[in-house]
């Protein structure tokens, strides 16, 4: 990866130097995971158990997504979900819908720069 | 890692595996699972080669947790450590996840350093930990190898050991090695009864082992014989009483044996042998040996080898007579000629006959196989058996005999006969106290057992006068039933009627000790039907064991601590003292658990009965069974201590009784200490009854509490008087200081050495280590007691030194009282004590008295005083003789200025005021005082009376001691007396306040409370010190202080032209002046508070007036207190009632008011009737409690308006304000009389109380207080006199027969 990539992705909010040592600098594999990232399915189905008003579900997703975005360095969406899961655990619902169209945008944010970005 | 080179990853998200495993690729192998259940699956298959698993918290088909669980349930947490992973850890999952086993957490994102960390740490940790598991293992293996050698050479052990101890026990048994099998036969006639026994009788749970564990000890039965010599144990002849004595002895002496046996612990085997070599000859009925047991106190074990031992006995050869068929032998066990044995044993024992009979042929010894000596042991069989059964079993045996042989067996029975009689007498024997038989066919008497002399001091001729000699000790209630019992034609029905014995349980008194309870059982025997002798044994028992004693001990004992109630105390102690407690010296000790009610409320009524329980023991223990130890109410104990032979012993009980009260308790988690307050009276001084001596100690125990508790108190009549005199002034001594202070306090009783009676007092003993004191110390020191009593030259020397000490910071030094007694020091010795102080610390002695008591003046010759008092004053000291009276003094003294101060005894004091000495004889005495110039110090708490008798005589130069027995700075002193009570001025005061500048004031008052000024005259300038602005919130004037004054926001308005007045007066020449003036202090609140101010005049060289030095303190609180204590000093002090004074008082006043002259008022006199039975069986705490009582109910009838007072002890006055018409008042009076009807239970008898009211009207019956009394009281007796329990009007002819 180029220090241009690199910068690219840092303007974006993602830590890549530590997600490349998380995966022992292992470039390829960090791409790997990173490029396939739109195809998962935690998002969707957060979404989906949240607007179900499936607290607990909606609970364990997002902590799974939590993992997901944290280990991928995606940092903004990373502090999305884990203020979001406060507000969830709290019952603070109206925070809760604002941080949870915050998310929504970072997301989008991600999934276009992923889908823009081709190594 | 040579095994374990596996690394498990579970986790849903591929990513997280991914992560993971490149994470750990080159260090272990993968394995990676998706969800939990492959995981387990996994992990189950893998467990050896797996050296961690990490574990993915959320998962969607199994979670981490349960994977986990499931996990721990394979055993797999155990050996393979286990890490949960998640974003996000809430405290329900991690404690289920360490709940489950999990060793570590690891949050996502990944820290990839951390984590490999913290595995391979992890990993390794376990590591160890299998391998240390792996080697306890094996440790433990070889361990069990060892222990089962162990086991195998223990086993080995005990065969020998068996083997050993059956040789012994035949070698013992016949003193030979090669014959008798008795020990095999004893063996195994055990081993089948027994395991009959567990059989039938399961409650005796006899297990396998413990039936194989008594068969072996069964062989040690009679190993104590190894003891007895061979001419008794083996005479060929039935055995003399002495030799039978020494016989039986062999079962305490096997005991004795096996204690010296060194076996490797007193384990179940040693238990067993020791219960059966004691026990194996005690019987079913307590008529066997060594210990008299009776029933199942014999252990079992000893019960069946008992058994086993008669049968074998009977049916084989001994040295002194040869065995017996088995169906006598059966036959004389069955009827009780060996002993009784319980029925259930000898259900079991016919079980067993026909084994015994084949074990006993095949193990019989050889001589007794020998068929030619069948008759012998006939012969021999008969000779054993008792008189008893002799008729039954033995005839049918000589039935058979020829005449040669049954003139042989006649003859031994009467040798038999001769012998059964001495072997009777043993049953008494065993038993510990008298043992007597009565032959009543010669009238003789005989002592078995006991020093009968000793006990009566005079030996009975016959039955007639040792009964009446018995009788004659017996207890009261129980002589009725003594007598009865001994009665002759009584014990005669009792024979006929087929009575083996007669019993009695009743309490005897011994010497000049308390009662005790004996059991006497009287054995008749008989001749002809006729009774010929008596048995007579009287044995000490508990009175718990008594026949009567359940109920008696109810009634007479506490339910909880088993220790006697009051009831029975006042009894046993009134009846002593009346008896032969008479002319002793006892005393009475009070104790009361302080603040038992908080400890109750802390913990439980449970743990307080535990407490409670406790002290019980701990006063048992303590006290001899000479003492009479009660619980008389909750918290409350009393311990009647008899016969003290002197008064150290008697102060050494009472101390260690104090001390070991002192215990801690724990409580849940917390610890509870409790103390005591103990009130002691001394019989005879104290009172001669129970009731005096209790109320008296109650007393005692009343003062220790409300000075401050956790102290014991010796009561006496000072005490009292000068409570009852001056409630408050007893009680401020000690409560709040002692606690403060830490110094020792001592509330040891002094002892007058020639009267060995007991002067109570609390002083305060200097600390025993050799120290200085400084001067806060000294201050501290001397508000904490009420006398320095200084002990010693050192206490004097440390005293001086601290002084000395002071001296360096202060120019002049307080005025100091030393007060000293020098009992067992001379005055030369102490002067030259002081000479040698004074050389090497140069003290500026000029403040000091040495106050010497009047008991050293009298010791010394006048020439001695004269000397002493010149030594004294060339030191520069002052002398002061202490505890004047006109008893002993030699008035020329003062008139030599011997002495500078003198200060009166209390028993001096008390005479001035009772006005015992005539005025002349006083006069002539203050004259000498005033003219001699010496300063008379009286104790600061007397009344004004004594002052104003001093005065009356002309004495003006007079200061205060007592409880400041130091003279300390002016200053200080003032602060002190601000806080504690208004103050003369003290002698030294203007000399004092002369001797300072105003650059001492500024530096003393710097921190001090209250307000200083000086007035310069000339030029009208004023100096305040610096608290002035500190308290009153504003800057001070600099002069024209007048004006200042008239304009003083803070003064209230109405006191200031007072302030003014006092200040003008001093200004105008007024030596001093005081006045008390309210005043805002802001520092304090802003509200007006009491304060004193105190102005001195300073005179200039020509006898001018130069200035004035002002002094302001605050004496709000004191002010208030006082006000209190004068309240208080108004109420009677139990019920809080108006007392008889101020009562008097009330009415008087009220009827000198308007409402009160032109009004209507009854005023009624209410007396229990019979209350001092209350008192009296009841005692005073009840009795108070009763009174408080009716307190309260009275006031529940009457209007807050009215007055009620009481009057006497059982004695109230109420006064109706302003009544309508007297038609209400019958009502009133009857609903009175309502209240007072009580019945109160004291033991058997009922005390009935009621209430006789007498009534009379203002301004009908009477003008004022006294009248309307008096007239009352007429009306009062006279319906006591008709009857009680009911009202009466006053009315003149009441008056008139009164008169008549």
């Amino acid at each position: 990866m180029t220090k241009e990539n690199k910068a690219f992705f840092r303007e974006n909010n993602i830590d890549i130097d530590m997600a490349l040592e998380r995966f022992s600098e292992n470039e390829e594999l960090y791409l790997k995971y990173f490029n396939s990232f739109p195809e998962d399915n935690t998002y969707t189905n957060f979404i989906n158990s949240f607007k179900a008003d499936k607290l607990w579900q909606s609970q364990n997703l997002l902590i799974t997504f939590m993992a997901i975005v944290g280990n991928l360095s995606f940092t903004d969406l990373y502090n999305d979900s884990r203020e979001l899961l406060k507000k969830i655990k709290n019952n603070s619902v109206s925070d809760a819908i604002i941080l949870f169209e915050k998310l929504k945008d970072d997301y989008s944010n991600i999934i276009d720069f992923i889908e823009n970005f081709n190594i | 890692m040579a095994n374990r080179d596996t690394i498990l990853i579970v986790d849903d998200i591929e990513m997280n595996r991914a992560i993971l495993s490149e994470l750990f690729k080159d260090k272990y192998r993968i394995l990676e699972a998706d969800n939990g259940y492959d995981a387990v699956a996994i992990a189950d298959e893998n467990n050896d080669k797996i050296a961690v698993i990490l574990l993915d918290m959320i998962m969607p088909k199994k979670d981490g947790v349960e994977t986990l669980r499931e996990l721990k349930d394979f055993g797999i947490t155990n050996i393979i450590p286990t890490v949960l992973m998640s974003a996000e850890f809430n405290d329900e999952s991690l404690f289920n996840g360490h709940e489950y086993g999990a060793c570590d957490i690891i949050e996502k994102p990944f820290d990839p350093h951390a984590v490999l960390r913290r595995i391979d740490n992890l990993v390794e940790l376990y590591e160890q930990k299998n391998k240390l598991e792996t080697l306890l293992k094996k440790q433990a293996t070889y361990l069990m190898q060892q222990n089962e050698k162990i086991h195998q050479q223990q086993s080995t052990i005990n065969n020998m050991n068996n083997t050993m101890l059956d040789t012994l026990s035949t070698v013992i048994e016949y003193r030979d090695v090669e014959s008798g099998k008795h020990v095999h036969r004893i063996r195994k006639f055990t081993e089948i009864l027994l395991r009959v026994v567990a059989e039938r009788c399961p409650e005796y749970n006899l297990t396998e082992s413990k039936i194989n564990l008594i068969v072996s000890a069964s062989s040690t039965h009679d190993i104590g014989k190894i003891a007895i010599p061979d001419a008794i144990l083996l005479a060929p002849r039935r055995l003399t009483y002495d030799e039978f004595r020494i016989m039986k002895e062999h079962t305490t002496k096997g005991c004795e044996i096996l204690n010296l046996l060194d076996l490797q612990e007193k384990n179940e085997y040693f238990q067993y042998c020791y219960n059966i070599c004691r026990y194996h000859h005690e019987k079913w009925d307590g008529m066997g040996y060594p210990d008299g047991l009776q029933g199942d106190d014999i252990p079992i074990c000893a019960q069946v080898v008992s058994v086993a031992d008669c049968y074998d006995a009977l049916t084989s050869d001994r040295p002194y007579k040869a065995g017996i068929p088995h169906k006598q032998a059966v036959e004389m066990i069955k009827n009780g000629a060996c002993g009784v044995f319980s029925e259930k044993l000898m259900e079991c024992f016919n079980l067993v006959l026909p084994q015994f009979e084949e074990l006993a042929r095949i193990y019989a010894d050889k001589a007794h196989i020998d068929k030619n000596n069948q008759t012998k042991g006939s012969i021999k069989a008969a000779d054993n058996m008792t008189k008893r059964n002799f008729s039954d079993t033995a005839m049918s045996i000589y039935a058979n005999m020829g005449r040669e042989e049954l003139i042989k067996a006649l003859d031994r029975q009467k040798q038999v006969a001769k012998e059964t009689h001495e072997r009777d007498c043993q049953i008494f024997y065993r038993i510990n106290d008298i043992v007597f038989e009565c032959d009543l066919k010669h009238d003789n008497f005989y002592v078995r057992k006991g020093n009968w002399e000793k006990m009566y001091n005079y030996f009975p001729k016959n039955y007639t006068e040792a009964v009446t000699m018995m009788s004659s000790s017996c207890h009261a209630d129980d002589v009725v039933a003594f007598k009865k019992i001994f009665r002759l034609s009584n014990v005669q029905r009792a024979v006929d009627k087929g009575k083996e014995k007669l019993e009695f349980d009743g309490r005897f008194i011994i010497g000049k000790k308390a009662y005790r309870w004996y059991r006497c059982i009287v054995i008749p025997f008989c001749e002809d039907g006729k009774l010929r002798k008596l048995y007579c044994c009287a044995s000490k028992i508990s009175e718990k064991n008594s026949k009567n004693g359940d109920d008696r001990y109810n009634v007479q004992h506490d339910n909880l601590t088993g220790l006697w109630n009051v009831n029975y105390l006042r009894k046993a102690v009134d009846d002593y003292l009346t008896h032969s407690g008479k002319d002793g010296m006892h005393i009475l000790i009070n104790i009361d658990i302080d603040d038992f009610k908080a400890l109750n409320s802390a913990t439980n009524t449970t743990f307080g009965d535990e407490v409670l329980c406790k002290v019980a023991e701990k006063l048992k223990e303590h006290f001899e069974t000479n003492s009479l130890i009660a619980r008389i109410g909750s918290d409350n104990f009393v311990i009647f201590l008899r016969d003290c032979l002197d008064v150290k012993e008697l102060l050494n009980a009472v101390e260690e009784l104090y001390k070991s009260m002192h215990m801690s308790f724990d409580y849940l988690l917390s610890k509870h200490n409790i103390s005591v307050s103990i009130g002691v009276a001394q019989y005879p001084n104290d009172g001669t009854n129970f009731t005096e001596l209790m109320n008296n100690a109650d007393f005692a125990t009343e003062m220790s509490k409300l000075r401050g508790k956790d102290m014991y108190l010796f009561y006496n009549k000072e005490m009292r008087k000068s409570f009852e005199e001056n409630p408050s002034l007893s009680l401020i001594s000690n409560e709040e200081r002692v606690n403060i202070y830490d110094f020792k306090r001592v509330f040891s009783p002094l002892i007058d050495s020639e009267t060995e009676s007991i002067i109570s007092y609390d002083y305060l003993e200097l600390p025993s280590t050799d120290i200085t004191y400084t001067f806060n110390e000294l201050c501290e020191m001397v508000s904490v007691a009420d006398n320095i009593t200084v002990l010693g030259l050192n206490s004097i020397k440390r005293l001086l030194l601290g002084l000395y000490e002071l001296q360096k910071d202060c120019d002049i030094l307080p005025e100091i009282s030393l007060y000293t007694m020098f009992k067992g020091i001379d005055a030369p010795v102490l002067l030259k004590n002081i000479e040698n102080f004074l050389s090497e610390h140069p003290l500026n002695c000029r403040n000091i008295t040495i106050n010497i008591t009047q008991d050293m003046l009298n010791t010394m010759s006048h020439r001695e005083l004269v000397n002493f008092s010149s030594a004294i004053h060339s030191f520069g000291f002052k002398l002061g003789l202490f505890g004047f009276g006109l008893e002993y003094i030699n008035i020329k003294c003062f008139s030599e200025k011997l002495f500078d101060s003198v200060s009166f005894s209390a028993s001096f004091i008390s005479g001035i005021i009772d006005g015992y000495y005539p005025n002349k004889l006083l006069k002539f005495v203050f004259d000498y005082f005033t003219s001699s110039g010496v300063s008379i110090i009286l104790p600061y708490n007397l009344s004004s009376a004594i002052i104003e008798t001093v005065k009356k005589f002309g004495c003006n130069k007079f200061a205060y001691h007592s409880s400041k027995l130091l003279n300390l700075d002016a200053f200080r002193m003032e602060r002190e007396l601000t806080k504690t009570m208004p103050k003369a001025p003290m002698i030294c005061h203007e000399k004092y306040e002369l001797a300072l500048t105003t650059n001492m004031y500024s530096e003393i008052f710097k921190d001090m409370k209250f307000v200083l000024f000086r007035w310069q005259l000339s030029n009208d300038a004023v100096w305040f010190s610096d608290s002035f602005k500190e308290i009153y919130g504003i800057e001070p004037p600099t002069e024209n202080p007048i004006e200042y004054i008239k304009n003083c926001e803070f003064i209230y308005p109405e006191d200031r032209q007072k302030y003014l007045n006092k200040l003008l007066a001093v200004r105008a020449g007024y030596h001093d002046a005081e006045c008390f003036v309210r005043i805002i202090k802001k520092s304090i609140s802003d509200n007006y508070r009491w304060s004193k101010l105190r102005f001195t005049c300073i005179f200039n060289e020509q006898g001018l007036p130069d200035s004035v030095i002002g002094f302001e303190s605050d004496i709000d609180d004191e002010r208030r207190e006082h006000q209190n204590m004068k309240n208080m000093l108004k109420h009677d002090f139990l019920t809080q009632l108006l007392n008889k004074d101020n009562l008097k008082y009330e009415i008087d006043d009220f009827l000198q008011t308007v409402e009160g002259e032109r009004g209507i008022h009854a005023f009624m006199i209410v007396d229990i009737d019979n209350f001092k039975n209350v008192y009296d069986q009841m005692g005073q705490i009840f009795a108070d409690a009763v009174l408080k009582d009716i307190t309260k109910r009275l006031k529940k009838l009457f209007r807050e308006y009215d007055l009620i007072g009481r009057v006497g002890r059982d004695q109230f006055v109420i006064f109706i304000k302003c009544l309508e018409s007297n038609d209400i008042l019958p009502k009133r009076a009857e609903s009175i009389c309502n209240i007072l009807k009580q019945d109160f239970e004291s033991g058997d008898n009922l005390i009935s109380v009621s209430g006789s009211v007498g009534i009379s009207i203002y301004p009908h019956d009477g003008a004022n207080f006294d009248e309307l009394y008096s007239n009352s009281k007429i009306a009062l007796f006279s319906i006591k006199h008709k009857g009680k329990n009911s009202w009466l009007f006053y009315n003149q002819e009441l008056s008139d027969d009164e008169e008549e």
